[in-house]
């Protein structure tokens, strides 16, 4: 018996050996759980919708459209006070930016891979080997991706370059990456921003006769690209460089697009309602951030970025975009402070992203017609429009003695409605105006074309790619 | 008290060792042929007795098996099982010598007495100890691998939680360094350097009792509190602890070896009367360290002339205050229990202990219980087969707080939350404070548990097939399950928030080896081969909602909104087979070749296998005649080595283009989440290792010195790529590092005679860590080659992988108040830009180490251990903010030494400057030296007198004690300078370390 239990012992040490050998061949059988590799990403119409839906969720991102871009600009021009903690967003109020700051590499960084994550849907998408994805789908993938890469280009030489009218186009802008990337390491150099301004234009143009004029809710809605938001950012664009007649001629179709209308108050913040041309979707599980940046820390937010006290002397005290559209919280110094409610779900950030609203194209048109015929009725009746929307008395054409005091109003009535979204910056300065009123501490180094106006290329990009020039006082 | 387990075991160790060796048994048996004739012719001259008992100093537990004999003859007896001998001797007496492994000799003149009782002292360094190397054990004198052992004596009894904080300091070459004073924390350990720029990928394999653990780092969201893998084992529970160096102790363990081993033995029961230890412990803790903040009133007044001047309001002040800082300290307490018991009889052994902890640290919200017990049994059939099982279970829960830059962090959060937000409103209710939560609340009333089960075991089987070939199976398993649980009440975050994840790791794995031994002559071939085969199986399971009725309700089901349900997992493979080859001539030369091949599922087909490999040579000189004949060394080796072992740490697919979720607007999306690099291949550490084992004085002094020169290439490391390729990085084999550096080791026996004796031990690791290549694309201003490595640092051809890159900052000019940097042509300059960042340091320390000492006088004995690292720095980015003199919030006290007229030497630039705002920006001024040197432990003991515990029935010996750690610290740094975290060097502000008071009982039956 006990001769007999060696043996098997033997047997059974022997047969664990050569069960043991047997394993090598199994490592192939271990393949990720969580990712897909990248062939099968393009390989039929439903994986690359799923890479097109990707851009958008790169759009979502706080540091592209998602809010803190957004906030991290406001702090250089005059609506919101700083009150953070941050001192990377500190620096940018106090215009001492330096070019390691980690907050701004972040924005670009982010902006750079949603550009990338385009590319690839504009190169692969169009030979995805599925018989029965349409060519038609597949165009209007292409230029969705087209319509991110264009308003992601506009973000990007708007934050990290001089705007047109320094130069007339001809500063540095950023550099243009179309193609996907492929394992090849490029050190690509700065465009102007006259070469930005074109790629991004040629993309929308590019873009326009494939999309949809509107989506329906179950495929996103508004937050998909449409015609009417093509038209909106080629618009914006052309106002940005002065080139008002397209300008107000783009706003118009927009206006005339029967998918869009003004709203009549302001409850439309988060909603799917013809006021938003094209807004940034977010939920509670698929979050944006503003609310965290905007919002007071009473409520779970930061606290960062209340109303500043140049904001609310600009404002009429019954001004409904004030009395409509805020509240008294605590901000990041402890102090009471009145912040805006565009942005009220804090502890989620469930609220949509604005990107471009309605409002944006009859102040662009508004804007454009004043530019070009000074005083006139249309521009009049669109800045009553909104005047009344916001329970103020209207203006009459004698109110103005000048078209200067006239695009003073436009610009006026422009900042207290487009407020927390982001524009405020851009809207100055491509007007030639200083980022700060009289009086202010940083008045100087805040004056139009002055260095640290616009962002560094982060200093992690020119230390990996010396064929970059980085922005004049970084 | 657990010495004696040690020794004993050694000595069976070596028995056994000896046993297996046909050759050394017939040796053996005519020896004890030998003693019965001389014995026999003894007793014919006999005149007569001497009888006694033979005790462990440590433990006061009888020793068997001491030789005890008369000195200059061969008379002799072994003690029983009761360390009990009777001895014939002449009538004249003569000198009689107690000899026992791994204790020092005694001799005692016998005079006229009948009974001599004698103590045996532990030896330092007991050069014939057995120590534990990968798949087996090796004679300390013959090995040829570089390991250093840490025995249980330095590993018990410590008021630590896990056994790597044991590990500071007691082994050369081995740089240890507890993350912070945070329950559970985990340590970060580098064996000989640093070869890896990745967080984590710089950490050893540790192995308990042949399984390799799980080595996940689980940060979990808590500012970056990695958790520790070896926290559920109970030091005291461990025999040993084996940290393998050079390329002949690691290559066996191929890609994973070339950060160091960690070998972990558990205590394994032992023939004889069943001895049962129980040790109690009890103690309090504090912080090290406090940051020193502005206070409310400080806090406003300094506001308002910081905007005075600047032009701006002044803002009312609330002359409120709160110091945050000291509400969130208090005094910590820990408790911890435990009980083993150890015996069994020819065939069957055993060691089974539990442990209980309970402790509370110093920080408000944080604490660990612990429950943890261990079974371990052998069993053998015949004198040819055996089995057996070691099995560890623990069950943790940890009450976890934040560390580093994270809000939620009370030390951090402490430090930044304005001092005029008050914790209490006036009715004595929590107040809400925002974005730096209520810590006071947050630790009060939230809940942040983390709760670990963990099963860690193997069992085995070892049969002798024929004469010499010895075949053992083992099934290893290592099974860990996380669960997290946070609940954030409606105080906090407004209608609550609620965070549970499961994660399970579940490593198996089957190895079988078969060695053979086999005596020519004067020669022993020794062979091992093996094949191993390991799988880990990862799944995470984690949701989170929002939205609560009450904050009665602790699970995520009764939130109104679900923010996240995420189900993920990852599973590897590893498949070996590995071999070593050990040649014998005369125990005086001595060589030794391993070598394994490992297939991972980590790389691609065409790269899947890799070889590793090592070769050494050693020289016993100590038995060569014209040493022998200087009559100085009683031990002298001289051996190198010289091989490969690699590094698997860079994820499970690094070589595949990777589409990670990215969902929007409900549609399931897909977003680029790795590049392709299909080209990765096996990263590979080469290491020349040359050691010289000495011992002289008696033995009194032993010294062990290496030197290593360790180059690591193909470095397996994300390559850092501009980020207009859309990727941060992508995975790749950046390039090369050299470790080199040398390895002392002294132990010494100062002082040794009657009832006093003096001790010490030093360990110092000298370090010097280059980068030799990385890609050529990146060059910097003075075109050397880099990589970055974080906003601090850079890896830069020619320096440490771990270098500050940052502008050099000058001070507060005396004269105009303003803040002045180095420009890069060594001008002072007020606007610094990034290109007058340069070289000033490196985060690697180039010399690490510890002292021991210990002493006894009768029945006390004193023990103090230091720890020390020098020559390097420490980036402190908390400083950033505490420095910062605008926004909300708050601030060191130092800047309130504003600059306010000449002369004046400042902390902060004159207020209405240009700099002022821009001082606190990245530069050296956060950059401070990281030398230190510490009292680590300092350790009292008391014996009670055998007297004393003799006369109740079935005690042995009883030990109080009272200990500190971190009693002391010498630093140039006025902020902690021991921390966790990534990258090396580099912290927020480091959460303090514990300097606890602990008193404690051991006692034995």
């Amino acid at each position: 018996m006990i001769i007999k239990n060696k043996i098997m012992k033997k047997y059974i040490i022997i047969f664990l050996a050569v069960a043991t050998l047997g394993c090598g061949d199994k490592l192939e059988e271990f393949v990720p759980q969580d990712n897909v590799s990248d062939l099968i990403a393009f390989s039929d119409g439903t994986t690359a919708l799923g890479t097109l839906a990707g851009v958008y969720s790169a759009a979502q991102d706080g540091d592209v459209f998602g809010g803190t871009m957004a906030m991290t600009q406001e702090f250089m021009a005059d609506n919101v006070e700083f009150s953070g903690s941050f001192p990377t967003f500190q620096e940018v109020r106090d215009y001492v930016t330096i070019s390691t700051n980690g907050s701004l590499a972040s924005i670009y960084r982010d902006h750079y891979r949603l550009i990338l994550t385009a590319n690839n849907v504009i190169a692969f998408v169009p030979d995805v080997p599925d018989p029965t994805f349409t060519s038609t789908l597949r165009a209007q993938y292409v230029a969705e991706a087209k319509f991110l890469r264009a308003i992601t280009y506009f973000s990007l030489v708007n934050l990290f370059a001089q705007p047109f009218n320094v130069n007339n186009g001809a500063e540095l802008g950023v550099p243009i990456v179309t193609a996907p990337f492929t394992g090849e390491v490029l050190l690509s150099a700065r465009n102007t921003v006259a070469e930005v301004h074109q790629q991004i234009i040629n993309d929308l143009n590019a873009a326009l006769p494939d999309l949809p004029s509107s989506h329906v809710a179950a495929d996103g809605g508004r937050g998909r690209a449409t015609q009417g938001a093509v038209r909106a950012l080629l618009s914006r664009i052309h106002l940005y460089r002065g080139e008002w007649q397209q300008a107000a001629d783009l706003a118009q179709l927009v206006i005339g697009d029967t998918q869009y209308a003004l709203a009549t108050d302001y409850s439309f913040f988060g909603q799917d309602v013809p006021e938003h041309v094209w807004t940034i979707k977010n939920s509670a599980i698929d979050q944006g951030s503003y609310a965290t940046w905007f919002n007071g820390s009473d409520v779970s937010a930061r606290g960062d970025a209340p109303f500043s006290p140049f904001l609310l002397a600009a404002s009429a005290a019954n001004d409904r975009r004030v009395t409509d559209l805020s509240r008294i919280g605590v901000d990041a110094e402890n102090r009471n402070s009145l912040f805006t409610t565009k942005y009220p779900d804090a502890v989620n950030n469930s609220d949509d992203s604005p990107v471009i609203r309605t409002t944006e194209i009859y102040l662009n048109r508004a804007e454009a017609l004043a530019e070009l015929n000074g005083v006139n009725a249309e521009s009049l009746q669109i800045i009553n429009t909104l005047r009344t929307r916001a329970g103020l008395p209207s203006f009459v054409t004698g109110d103005f003695a000048s078209s200067a005091a006239f695009m003073n109003t436009i610009l006026d009535e422009r900042r207290k409605e487009l407020a927390f979204e982001g524009h405020r910056r851009n809207d100055l300065l491509r007007k030639g105006r200083n980022l700060r009123p009289i009086g202010d501490t940083n008045f100087a180094a805040a004056a139009f074309g002055q260095n640290l106006t616009i962002f560094p290329i982060p200093q992690r990009e020119m230390d990996l790619n010396t064929n970059l020039v980085q922005n004049s006082g970084y | 008290m657990l010495n004696f387990y040690f020794g004993v075991k050694v000595h069976y160790g070596i028995i056994i060792y000896l046993l297996n060796k046909t050759n050394m048994k017939k040796i053996l048996l005519s020896c004890f042929m030998l003693l019965l004739m001389i014995s026999s012719i003894a007793l014919q001259a006999q005149e007569r007795t001497i009888s006694g008992k033979v005790i462990g100093a440590d433990d006061g537990l009888p020793l068997p098996l001491v030789s005890v004999f008369l000195k200059g003859t061969s008379t002799g007896v072994p003690t029983d099982s009761d360390g009990n001998y009777r001895l014939n001797i002449p009538q004249s007496g003569g000198i009689l010598v107690f000899k026992f492994l791994s204790f020092t000799t005694q001799e005692v003149a016998i005079g006229t007495q009948t009974v001599i009782n004698i103590t045996l002292q532990t030896e330092i360094t007991a050069l014939g100890e057995v120590v534990v190397v990968g798949y087996g054990t090796q004679s300390e004198k013959l090995t040829l691998q570089s390991v250093s052992n840490i025995s249980a004596k330095n590993l018990n009894n410590l008021p630590v939680l896990s056994a790597q904080e044991a590990l500071q300091g007691q082994a050369a070459g081995v740089n240890v360094v507890t993350s912070s004073g945070i329950a559970g924390a985990s340590s970060r350990v580098n064996v000989r350097g640093i070869a890896s720029l990745g967080n984590g990928a710089t950490q050893p394999l540790y192995v308990i009792d042949g399984v390799p653990l799980n080595d996940v780092i689980r940060s979990g969201g808590q500012g970056g509190t990695g958790l520790n893998p070896i926290a559920d084992i109970n030091p005291n529970e461990i025999e040993s602890m084996t940290v393998l160096k050079d390329a002949s102790a690691v290559s066996i363990y191929g890609s994973r070896g070339a950060n160091g081993v960690i070998l972990i033995t558990t205590k394994k029961g032992t023939a004889g009367k069943t001895k049962i230890n129980f040790n109690y412990q009890t103690g309090i803790n504090e912080e090290t360290y406090r940051l020193d903040m502005m206070s409310g009133q400080e806090f406003e007044t300094f506001r308002n002339e910081l905007r005075a001047a600047r032009g701006q309001s002044i803002v009312t002040p609330t002359n409120q205050s709160f110091d945050w800082v000291d509400a969130i300290h208090r005094q910590g307490r820990s408790d911890s229990y435990s009980l083993s018991a150890r015996g069994g009889d020819k065939t069957t052994s055993f060691y089974i202990s539990a442990n209980y902890i309970d402790q509370t640290t110093f920080m408000v919200g944080n604490d660990i219980d612990r429950l943890n017990a261990r079974i371990n049994l052998t069993h053998k059939i015949s004198d040819k087969v055996k089995f057996g099982t070691n099995i560890g279970i623990a069950r943790t829960i940890n009450n976890r707080i934040g560390a580093e830059n994270s809000t939620f962090a009370p030390f951090t959060g402490s430090a930044l939350q304005n001092p005029t937000v008050l914790a209490f409103d006036s009715e004595g209710n929590y107040t809400r404070t925002g974005f730096i939560p209520n810590l006071v609340a947050l630790e009060e009333i939230a809940l942040n548990e983390l709760k670990t089960r963990r099963l860690t075991g193997n069992i085995f089987v070892e049969a002798e097939l024929f004469s010499g070939l010895i075949v053992k199976t083992d099934l290893g398993i290592d099974q860990l399950q996380n669960e997290q649980q946070q609940r954030f009440p409606d105080l906090i975050n407004p209608g609550g928030t609620a965070f549970k994840s499961i994660a399970q790791d579940l490593k198996y794995l089957t190895t079988t080896t078969a060695r053979y031994e086999k005596e020519f002559g004067k020669s022993i071939i020794s062979l091992l081969g093996g094949i191993s085969y390991e799988v880990r199986e990862n799944e995470n399971i984690s949701v989170a909602g929002s939205d609560f009725v009450a904050d009665a309700l602790p699970n995520v089901g009764s939130a109104a909104t679900p923010t996240t349900t995420n189900a993920s997992g990852g599973d590897w493979a590893i498949y070996s087979v590995f071999s070593r080859a050990g040649y014998n001539y005369d125990n005086k030369y001595l060589f030794e070749a391993n070598f394994r091949r490992d297939g991972s599922s980590r790389f691609g087909s065409n790269f899947r296998f890799g070889n590793f490999w090592s070769v050494s040579a050693g020289w016993r000189l100590s038995e060569e005649s014209f040493i022998k004949s200087l009559n100085f060394f009683d031990d002298l080796k001289l051996k190198a080595s010289y091989g490969i072992a690699g590094n698997d740490q860079i994820g499970l697919f690094p070589s595949i283009g990777l589409y990670g979720g990215s969902d929007y607007a409900g549609i399931p999306g897909i977003i680029p989440t790795q590049a392709a690099n299909p080209n990765i291949t096996w990263e590979e550490t080469a290491q020349l290792d040359i050691t010289l084992n000495a011992a002289f004085f008696d033995s009194k002094v032993n010294v062990e010195v290496s030197y290593y020169d360790k180059r690591t290439d193909g470095l397996l490391n994300p390559i850092q790529i501009p980020w207009t390729t859309g990727f941060t990085s992508f995975n790749g084999n950046l390039g090369e590092v050299q470790n080199r550096g040398v390895d002392l080791s002294i132990s010494t026996i100062n002082f040794s005679s009657g009832d006093f004796r003096w001790e010490t031990t030093l360990n110092l690791g000298f370090l010097e860590n280059t980068v030799l290549s990385l890609p050529e694309e990146n060059l910097d201003d003075q075109d050397r080659v880099f990589t970055p490595i974080s906003e601090n640092q850079r890896a830069i051809v020619g320096e440490s992988i771990n270098t500050f890159y940052l502008i050099p900052y000058i001070g507060v000019n005396a004269e105009t108040g303003e803040a002045e940097w180095l420009d890069i042509d060594g001008v002072a300059t007020n606007t610094p830009t990034a290109a007058d960042r340069r070289v000033v340091g490196s985060a690697v320390p180039t010399l690490t180490g510890g002292f021991r000492n210990s002493f006894r006088y009768k029945n006390f004995d004193m023990n103090a251990f230091f720890s020390f690292a020098t020559g390097h720095q420490i980036q402190y980015d908390g400083l950033r903010f505490t420095e910062n003199p605008g926004g909300g919030f708050n601030k060191a006290r130092d800047i309130l030494n504003y600059w306010r007229q000449p002369g004046d030497n400042a902390a902060l630039p004159r207020l209405d400057g240009t700099t002022v705002l821009s001082s606190n920006q990245r530069s050296t001024k956060q950059l401070r030296d990281g030398d230190f040197i510490r009292l680590r432990n300092l350790n009292i003991g008391y014996t009670l007198p055998e007297a004393i515990t003799s006369q109740v029935p079935n005690l042995g010996s009883v030990r109080i004690f009272a200990q500190g750690q971190n009693l002391w610290i010498s630093s140039k740094a006025e902020i902690e300078p021991e921390f966790g975290g990534f990258p090396l060097g580099e912290s927020f502000f480091p959460t303090a370390q514990a300097r606890t008071y602990t008193i404690g009982i051991d006692i034995n039956f």
